[in-house]
């Protein structure tokens, strides 16, 4: 079993809940946002366009920054989830060039950190922080069966799903 | 020149993971391992640490309660350990958040813990707004206000003293007790700067204000006139419009300003600023020219169909066209699809557009509901339900002989003095007029910061011997107090119960999670030792708790019922079903398009519409607005650490063409100009907006240096903006806002 994120880029509504939930459940430091919510501006008046896209470390299925980590610091658990080991990072910086999303951040530790698909809640049977919040279920994280299948759902619906 | 921030406030910005640990530590060691301690005062933080470490030990506990930060008292469930809340998420059986909330409620930490707070009364030293206080104990600082309200009431009378308050708070009824017992009319909330008008057109027009009773989630047809509801986030509108939305309903969405909400519809419609309602005028001609109007409907629960189709001849779509920029036939067409797709519904509004017209357009939007029939029906505007509480009864109260300054009712009859006109308090308080106002309470309301035309407030705040305020933090209107009076906040304290008004009625409780920090108390506890200091002790001759299981006696439960249950429910059936049976409270006993309370008094009882002010040869309209982090005057929002690091600065939203005949780059910082004001704003050009407008966010531009986070940082719409009001609603026109934009120079 391994899990993915789907994101719905049609039903999100840059409310930025996602965001804050993640800061407080997980205490992530100011300065550091594990998920964001940037914004893609297009189109002339009067059709303009405003796309939102809210997103986090993916737990790609072959994670590029795991490979990059000389010391091992970066693993992934069997359901997917990839983690990094503090008490292994030398702060080197190598994941995040290797990302492709450039995701991982610096903490003022100078060491890095990202999402941890709050495991501490999965591994309670629960859903991650953003997804808990999600106002229009712009957000779901499930195993990558069950995300296919709303995919397939939603086929309408532009739909990103972690590579 | 420096500033001086001695209120107090600020210091160590402490993580709550640092905060839990300084509990298990213990004050000597726990500070040593605090950054930037030293210019933190000792005993800030005994006071900080003091709760926690006397309470024994805990596990996690779950404590459910309400929400305040912003007007929607979403419910939560909040999960404390060792007497620290360590997070929070909404309450499931709460009908409107689901579980969920919104990015500013899941920032209720950044509130509790936030080094900012007002930690214990503070009497200012030097002149107002120059920042001098003394810490004072309670008793001291009690008394001080005691001794100039007394002194207040024995010179000018009772009505001297003003009271201002937040209009959502669960503390309404025990503030307007002691208001009524203290004898002075004038009482006001923030609504005059809100939806003041929209309440006084449901009342003329549906017998009752009906709140945001619309019900998306059902509807096939949405029709949003400036209801920029996914940036104004109430969590259940949100939840609705997006299911809505996903199902297949058709969003039509009118602002000048493309918003993420209208990002999500369907049709965007640019329309001229201020003319929805000949927008609104033109839909009605062409539904009752084609003769799509629901006949029975109209016929059995409306009066004045007849007046309203003789007046509405003129309004023809090639008519609005000139007016809005929209053309005739898109209009006609929208007008049939929403006459024909059922349910349709067409929001009627909450902030206003900001117009002299206000009430009259709100009217029309409630009118353009009730042609079409969709009234208490699934997918439809409707009447919320609610139950009714119990009270512990007062003494009777002394007669009330004067008038309200703000010359509700008697110049603005129609206006609930439940609300006043709280722009207009404070040129009644320069010129005194119609007698002098020399006290003001204000009870977390910043109308400072959150009532038009700052200047003219700070010289009314001048004339006064007396202005508290009671806040958790040092806002604007605090900083220019004479005394500050720290309140707790919703996770440190329980409060009245409130009746969650819906399809069908539940009663949620704020319940306490943690203890009161530092030297914080609740509100009821400030209100009842000042009436016992000003002689109407005998009205708060009882404990909250008390309060509360009388308010909660006629539901058959007491307090105790919400340490097992997070939410009560009434067993009253959550199905629309017309309006069969039910009284409606207008004259007539019926929904009146042809309003019989605006013609008893004097106003056009049908909705003409009136154009808006055109704008002088070479200003801008400013239109202002909301983004779904922060509120518009709450500093609990601005002054928030994740609150502020997602939007810490508002910009001037300039639309690309604009920008190019003014000389304009994205990102530089132009001048703001009008007659009122002149500031600095970040430009941000956009194809986002109409080019005759430009828009700049609520809530920036604070003037108290103690909320540090956001002073200095953006401009304050509210500088530009003249007070005034709609002269039926009440509410004030701040859409007729005009400034130049220029560059440097
Ligand atoms: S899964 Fe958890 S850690 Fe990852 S972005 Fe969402 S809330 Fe943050
Ligand atoms: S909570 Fe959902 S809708 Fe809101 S920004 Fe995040 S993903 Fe988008
Ligand atoms: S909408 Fe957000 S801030 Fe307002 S009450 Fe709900 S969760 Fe709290």
């Amino acid at each position: 079993m391994v899990y993915k994120f789907l994101f719905d880029v049609g039903r999100c509504i840059d409310c930025k809940a996602c965001e804050v939930a993640c800061k407080q459940q997980n205490d992530v430091e100011i300065g550091v946002r594990w998920r964001r919510v940037p914004e893609i501006e297009g189109g002339k008046y009067p059709n303009p366009s405003r796309t939102f896209l809210s997103l986090a470390c993916f737990h790609c299925s072959r994670p590029y920054c795991m490979a990059a980590c000389p010391t091992g610091a970066i693993y992934q658990r069997a359901d997917g989830i990839v983690l990094t080991d503090k008490d292994k990072c030398i702060g080197c910086g190598y994941c995040v060039m290797a990302c492709p999303f450039a995701v991982p951040e610096y903490g003022s530790d100078g060491l890095m950190q990202k999402c941890v698909a709050c495991y501490q809640r999965i591994d309670k049977g629960l859903d991650p922080a953003c997804v808990h919040t999600c106002l229009t279920g712009a957000l779901a994280f499930d195993t990558q069966e069950v995300i296919a299948k709303i995919k397939r759902e939603r086929v309408a619906e532009k739909v990103i799903i972690s590579p | 020149m420096e500033v001086r921030t001695n209120t107090g406030c600020g210091g160590a910005r402490v993580s709550r993971r640092t905060f839990t640990k300084l509990t298990a530590l213990g004050a000597a060691a726990a500070l040593s391992g605090i950054s930037n301690v030293g210019a933190y005062p000792m005993e800030h933080f005994d006071k900080l640490i003091e709760p926690a470490i006397a309470a024994p030990a805990e596990a996690e506990r779950i404590v459910y309660g309400i929400c305040e930060m912003c007007p929607f008292n979403c419910g939560i469930k909040v999960t404390c350990e060792e007497g620290v809340v360590k997070s929070i998420e909404g309450n499931p059986n709460e009908p409107h958040s689901k579980g969920k909330l919104c990015a500013r409620g899941n920032s209720a930490e950044q509130v509790i813990y936030n080094p900012n707070r007002v930690k214990y009364p503070l009497i200012r030293t030097g002149e107002r707004g120059a920042g001098g206080w003394k810490r004072a104990t309670w008793d001291e600082a009690l008394d001080y206000v005691a001794g100039k309200l007394n002194e207040i009431k024995g010179n000018y009378g009772p009505e001297s003293i003003a009271i201002i308050q937040f209009p959502t708070s669960r503390m309404v009824p025990l503030v307007g007790r002691f208001q009524k017992a203290l004898g002075t009319p004038n009482y006001f909330t923030s609504l005059g700067t809100c939806k003041i008008s929209r309440v006084v057109a449901d009342i003329a027009t549906l017998g009752g204000h009906i709140l945001n009773a619309v019900d998306f989630a059902n509807a096939k047809y949405i029709m949003l006139f400036g209801r920029n509801t996914f940036e104004t986030p109430a969590t259940g509108s949100v939840q609705a419009l997006s299911a809505a939305i996903t199902s297949g309903a058709k969003l039509v969405y009118l602002d000048p300003r493309y918003t993420v909400t209208a990002s999500k519809a369907d049709e965007w419609i640019p329309i001229k600023p201020g003319t929805d309602l000949a927008f609104v005028l033109a839909m009605m001609n062409v539904i009752i020219r084609e003769g799509l109007y629901d006949e029975e409907f109209i016929n059995t629960y409306t009066y004045g169909f007849e007046e309203l189709k003789e007046f509405i001849g003129e309004y023809t779509p090639e008519w609005a066209e000139g007016i809005t920029d929209v053309p005739a036939a898109q209009i006609e067409r929208i007008a049939i699809e929403f006459a024909t797709t059922k349910p349709a519904v067409a929001h009627p509004n909450w902030h206003p557009k900001g117009y002299e017209s206000e009430t009259q357009i709100s009217r029309g939007i409630l009118i353009l509901n009730a042609l079409v029939g969709n009234i208490n029906k699934p997918g439809g505007i409707f009447y919320p339900r609610g139950v009714g509480l119990g009270d512990i009864k007062p003494p009777a109260y002394p007669e009330i002989t004067a008038k309200r300054v703000d010359g509700v009712p008697g110049t603005y009859p129609l206006v609930p003095a439940s609300h006043g006109l709280w722009q207009l308090l404070p040129d009644a308080i320069i010129n005194e007029d119609p007698y002098p106002v020399k006290g003001l309470i204000v009870y977390r309301s910043n109308p400072l910061f959150g009532m038009p035309d700052r200047n003219r407030i700070i010289e009314a705040f001048k004339k006064l011997d007396l202005l508290v305020a009671i806040d958790i933090l040092p806002s604007d209107t605090a900083w220019y107090a004479d005394v500050i009076l720290p309140e707790c906040t919703y996770l440190e304290r329980d409060d009245p119960p409130m009746v969650i008004k819906g399809k069908s009625p539940k009663v949620a409780l704020r319940q306490q999670c943690v203890e009161p920090m530092y030297d914080s108390k609740h509100s009821f506890w400030i209100f009842k030792e000042l009436a016992q200091r000003i002689g109407i002790g005998n009205y708060f001759d009882f404990e909250l708790d008390d309060y509360i299981n009388a308010q909660l006696k006629p539901l058959g439960i007491d307090k105790d019922y919400f340490k097992e249950n997070s939410i009560w429910s009434s067993d009253i059936s959550p199905e629309l079903k017309g309006l069969e049976g039910m009284k409606i409270n207008t004259s007539t006993g019926k929904i009146e398009l042809y309003s019989k309370k605006l013609e008893a008094n004097g106003y056009d009882p049908l909705p003409t519409f009136v154009p808006p002010k055109e704008a002088p040869s070479g200003m801008f309209r400013l239109l202002h607005g909301h983004i779904a982090v922060h509120t518009h005057a709450n500093p609990a929002t601005f002054d928030n650490a994740y609150l502020n690091e997602i939007c810490s600065e508002n910009e001037l939203w300039i639309n690309t063409e604009t920008a190019m005949d003014l000389g304009i780059m994205n990102g530089e910082y132009v001048w703001v100009e009008n007659e009122l004001s002149r500031g600095k704003i970040k430009a941000k050009v956009t194809e986002q907006i109409r080019p005759d407008a430009v828009f700049m966010l609520h809530g920036f531009g604070h003037l108290s240096p103690d909320l540090t986070l956001t002073y200095g940082k953006g401009l304050n719409d509210n500088d530009f903006i003249k007070a005034g009001a709609d002269p039926i609603g009440g509410v004030c026109p701040m859409g007729e806002t005009f400034v130049r934009i220029y560059r440097e120079g």
